[in-house]
């Protein structure tokens, strides 16, 4: 994996597949990798196995579910989609990320904060 | 909640765990198939493409690790692992696992057989709605004169004009019911049965909260005699049993040949009154209008419900203020004093004490069978580990946690016991079903008297059900905790003593010297256990050899029940049927009582003496147990005269009354005296009783209480002078009498069809079911102390012959030194003898103290009884130097050149 490539930060991925599903609908595993990769410009290595745990946690907390269906190219594959808890989970976390990112970009910004 | 939801699935993910396992996989398989395919039509060729799309992936099997943590329980599965091993390992030793499962079985189903009659008599919570605020009013009076130091045996009951007195002054029960122990027979329609029954007032069921599961139970106005016809309720079981759970039940009527009942109503399966499992209830209106007035008839019990807010202490407190107040309205008999009454909860008097005693006792006992098993598996645990110690090396060798070897160990040995669990099952079925069979709760007269409170309630709950379920389940567990703890610290031991590197014998001596202390706790358990079997066997043998007054040989007892008429009828009825019975062939004399012998006394009165002063007025007459016979009745008993005469037929009717008395009433009443001539006052025997009674004569003690009570003193008057309906025809016979009962039932038919004739039993069988608690307690506990015994043996001798083995070579070089066998034998015993001496020892010190809990289940033997120790300790000697002689005897045969070379 190439060095300038960033690597997920630590709970944002929930946020990222929580976003996808609602905007794209369902998805299954491989469509949410690439569509990370694809958001991204190709930036964020996606280490795309962590992300079937990640799906399974998340099917566990409630926020998404899955279900097996035919992929595009006729194949069995298993789609995710946002549930209703998923999506009040999308909104908290979006609200705070924003917030958390104005204040991160407050001390970024050269010459304010010290 | 997402807590919860998690937890489940992740508990589902292991039952679905292949499924799951499957679906990972196939859903892996398709994003890596589209990856390369991604590659593949940007111009990789295919394996290359494929490589990329595992790159990028980044470890198929680390997801595959990461994604089965997320979706199961680590730790669970961890658990299931060991099981699986512990299961493994048991079933390579099959023996070892059969010898520990069985020992296990015993002691865990005896423990679950007396756990569950424990919970049915004290620890079940009593089957009425909100028992707590339920509470027994009882009437009391000279508490001087009961048997038994326990108060619930002083307990009146009521009669009904002082419960209406009562009613009247109390405020602190918002409803009230009573209830009284009835028995029927049921004739017409198929076989007659004897039915256990209650009478009832329309309250009881309302108050206990039951309600009628077909037609209905009992209205208000059938407390009183209504001219409706009398009702009856009957039980789920009898209305399956005699009625075949046919709807149509209500409205039909149930008879004994003297009244009819109409059955109104039947009730829930399981339900059991406060008297215990009876099959018929009848309203209030089945007893007499004349019983009901007599303020002195004391017969009906009284079950309160508090009123909301009242406290126990408060209605207790209130009970006993009005209490003599209401319990002398209508009077009381002369002799009783300070009558009162007294208000206790159901849960104080739930279990005759007596019997919570053999219960608790039982129960202790049993505990102590289990920690002897627990020692001896834990031996076998040992000298197994000693065979394992290579392997736990082995393992703490490659990195294991001490933790993790415990824990390993501890599954298997619970594992084992759970095992066990399983097995016992069927002993704890097998002992509660034996318990069951002796049907203490209706074979109610079977404990010599009627058992008090709610005993019989208890007694017929007894069964098998979740709860002795879980208390199974719960003590295997700890079982298995408490006997695996041996090879755990055997284990942690071998760890410490670096066992691979010091070579095979350097823990030799830790086992040894650990199993033994397992003996001799083994054997000091046996010695408790045996001790109090020892006591009770022989309290037992006592209360066989004592005197009841009467000779039971061939006798034949029935009760007969006439319906009031005049007097001279009555007698006359009962007259001409013992004569008629008299008569029959193979009978050799019938006479009449009202008491059986042992059967807890029946009438008491008041007794006057007019031949001295006059008592100051107010003070109590002496009291006397007043027994209604027939002349024939001492001769068909056996009781002998001692001075003047029996009665004759010319003691009847209108002739000057007459009353014979017993050995000990002479001496207490008219010590150095002759008492023929005396003149005395009965309070019981009707008016013409009450002065100018001649005593003709003095007869033998007879015991009509129980055996382990004293000779009291009694009187005796003829039945022809003072008729009594309720009357008890014993019929001596020439060989065994049980098959008269015909006869005697035919001629008492031919004389008057409507009496019933019942409980019909041989004085014998009468008599040893009075003895019943005690033979109960003493088989049960001789059982356990045979098995505590032999499992004390076996352990002696797996540790002894442990021992030998070990010494084999130093046997060996004794004996090529010149040591002869008898040498090597004493040395192999004396061994044993040091072991079940010092467990002896502290045995006979821990018996005398824990003896001490029968006391007053012992009749005439005291707790520290030396003969019963002494006979002890030679038997578990004995017993441990037989054990011993096997291994001693095989090492006297040790070949001095073949256990030199083994090595």
């Amino acid at each position: 994996m190439s060095k300038d490539k960033s690597d997920v930060l630590h709970g944002s991925l929930a946020l990222m597949v929580l976003r996808i599903l609602e905007t794209m609908g369902p998805q299954h595993g491989w469509g949410i990798a690439r569509r990370i990769e694809q958001m991204s410009d190709n930036v964020l290595a996606l280490n795309q196995g962590t992300l079937y745990p990640a799906l399974l946690r998340m099917e566990q907390m409630g926020w998404i579910s899955s279900e097996w269906g035919e992929s595009e190219n006729n194949r069995r594959a298993k789609f995710y989609s946002i549930t209703r808890a998923g999506k009040k989970q999308l909104a908290s976390e979006a609200a705070n990320w924003e917030r958390m990112s104005a204040i991160i970009a407050r001390f970024v910004k050269p010459g304010e904060a010290s | 909640m997402t807590a919860l939801r998690v937890l489940w699935f992740r508990v589902g993910g292991l039952f679905r765990r292949s499924r799951v396992e499957a679906e990972l996989e196939s859903e892996l398989a398709f994003h890596l198939e589209m990856e390369s395919k991604r590659h593949e039509q940007s111009g990789m060729p295919p394996e290359e493409a494929r490589r990329e799309a595992l790159r990028g992936f980044g470890g198929v099997t680390q997801t595959k690790e990461s994604y089965r943590a997320t979706g199961g329980l680590p730790w669970l599965e961890t658990v299931l692992q060991d099981l699986r091993y512990a299961a493994r390992s048991l079933r390579k030793q099959p023996g070892f696992t059969a010898v520990a499962v069985l020992t296990l079985a015993v002691g865990i189903g005896a423990n679950t057989a007396i756990y569950t009659v424990l919970d049915a008599t004290m620890l079940r919570s009593l089957p009425y709605k909100d028992p707590s605020r339920l509470m027994r009013v009882s009437l009391t009076a000279n508490p001087k004169t009961t048997a038994l130091s326990s108060n619930v045996f002083n307990d009146l009951s009521w009669p009904y004009p002082k419960y209406e007195a009562f009613l009247k002054n109390q405020h602190v029960f918002a409803e009230t019911a009573l209830y009284e122990f009835d028995s029927f027979t049921v004739r017409g329609e198929g076989a007659p049965e004897i039915l256990q029954a209650e009478d009832v007032s329309a309250s009881y069921f309302p108050l206990l909260g039951v309600r009628a599961e077909l037609g209905r139970t009992f209205l208000p106005e059938e407390d009183t005699q209504s001219g409706q016809g009398l009702a009856a309720v009957i039980s789920h079981d009898l209305w399956l049993r005699r009625y075949g759970a046919e709807r149509s039940v209500i409205g039909k009527t149930i008879a004994d040949g003297e009244r009819t009942f109409t059955i109104v109503g039947v009730l829930p399966a399981g339900f059991q009154g406060l008297t215990g499992p009876a099959d018929v209830w009848f309203s209030l209106s089945a007893i007499s209008a004349e019983a009901m007035r007599a303020a002195m008839l004391y017969n009906l019990d009284l079950v309160a419900r508090l009123r909301p807010g009242v406290t126990v202490e408060q209605a207790k407190t209130e009970v006993a203020a009005i209490g003599p107040r209401v319990a002398l309205f209508g009077g009381v008999p002369p002799g009783w004093e300070h009558p009162s009454a007294v208000a206790r909860t159901l849960e104080e008097v739930r279990l005759d004490p007596l019997i919570r005693k053999s219960v608790l006792v039982l129960f202790g006992a049993v505990v102590f069978v289990l920690l002897i098993a627990c020692a001896n598996i834990a031996n076998l645990l040992l000298a197994r580990g000693a065979a394992r110690q290579r392997e736990i090396a082995i393992r703490f060798a490659i990195g294991a946690g001490r933790v993790r070897v415990a824990r390993q160990l501890l599954t298997e040995s619970v594992l084992l016991a759970v095992l066990g669990g399983l097995a016992s099952l069927l002993f704890a079925y097998a002992g509660v079903s034996a318990v069951n069979a002796m049907d203490l709760a209706r074979n109610n007269f079977a404990i010599g008297r009627r058992l008090p409170g709610l005993t019989l309630l208890g007694l017929g709950s007894i069964h098998l059900d979740g709860r002795t379920l879980l208390f199974t389940f719960g003590i295997a567990v700890l079982t298995g905790i408490l006997f695996g703890l041996a090879p755990v610290w055997q284990g942690i031991r071998a760890e410490l003593n670096e066992f691979l590197q010091s070579g095979s014998r350097s823990v030799i001596g830790a086992p040894l010297r650990g199993r033994s202390v397992l003996v001799v706790a083994e054997v000091a358990l046996a010695v408790i256990l045996l001790a109090g079997a020892g006591l009770m066997m022989k309290s037992f043998s006592r209360l066989f050899a004592t005197r009841t007054g009467v000779d039971p040989a061939n006798v034949l007892t029935a009760r007969l029940r006439v319906p009031l008429g005049p007097d001279p009828a009555v007698a006359s009825f009962y007259d001409q049927l013992e004569k008629r019975v008299a008569s029959l062939p193979g009978v050799i004399s019938a006479g009449l009582s009202n008491c059986h012998v042992l059967a807890g006394g029946c009438s008491g009165t008041g007794i006057q003496f007019f031949d001295r002063p006059a008592l100051p007025p107010g003070s109590p007459f002496p009291h006397v147990g007043i027994y209604w016979v027939s002349s024939a009745y001492f001769k068909t008993m056996k009781i002998p005269l001692l001075r003047g005469r029996w009665f004759t037929d010319r003691d009847a009717g209108d002739a000057p009354k007459v009353a014979l008395i017993g050995e000990t009433a002479a001496r207490m009443f008219w010590p150095g005296q002759d008492p023929i001539g005396k003149q005395i006052g009965l309070g019981m025997g009707g008016p013409a009783f009450r002065r100018n009674v001649q005593v003709v004569g003095v007869v033998g003690d007879v015991r009509y209480f129980s055996i382990e009570q004293q000779f009291q003193p009694d009187v005796y008057i003829p039945h022809l002078q003072a008729a009594n309906g309720s009357l008890i025809l014993s019929v001596r016979a020439e060989r065994n009498p049980a098959g008269l009962a015909d006869a005697v039932r035919r001629e008492a038919q031919r004389l008057n069809p409507n009496v019933p004739v019942y409980d019909i039993k041989t004085l014998e069988a009468r008599i040893g079911d009075s003895t019943v608690r005690t033979r109960f307690i003493v088989v049960v506990l001789a059982l356990f102390a045979g098995i505590a015994v032999a499992l004390a043996a076996i352990g002696i001798y797996g540790v002894i012959s442990y021992m030998v083995r070990q010494r084999t070579q130093e046997i060996g070089i004794r004996m090529a030194l010149g040591a002869r066998a008898e040498d090597v034998r004493g040395m192999i015993v004396k061994r044993a003898a040091l072991l079940a001496g010092t467990g002896l020892a502290i045995g006979v010190a821990g018996a005398f103290f824990a003896t001490r809990a029968l006391g007053a289940l012992l009749y005439e033997v005291k707790p520290s009884d030396p003969a019963t120790y002494a006979s002890v300790s030679v038997l578990l000697a004995v017993l441990a130097l037989l054990a011993a002689y096997v291994p001693a005897h095989r090492a006297s045969k040790i070949d001095p050149c073949v256990a030199l070379r083994a090595e």
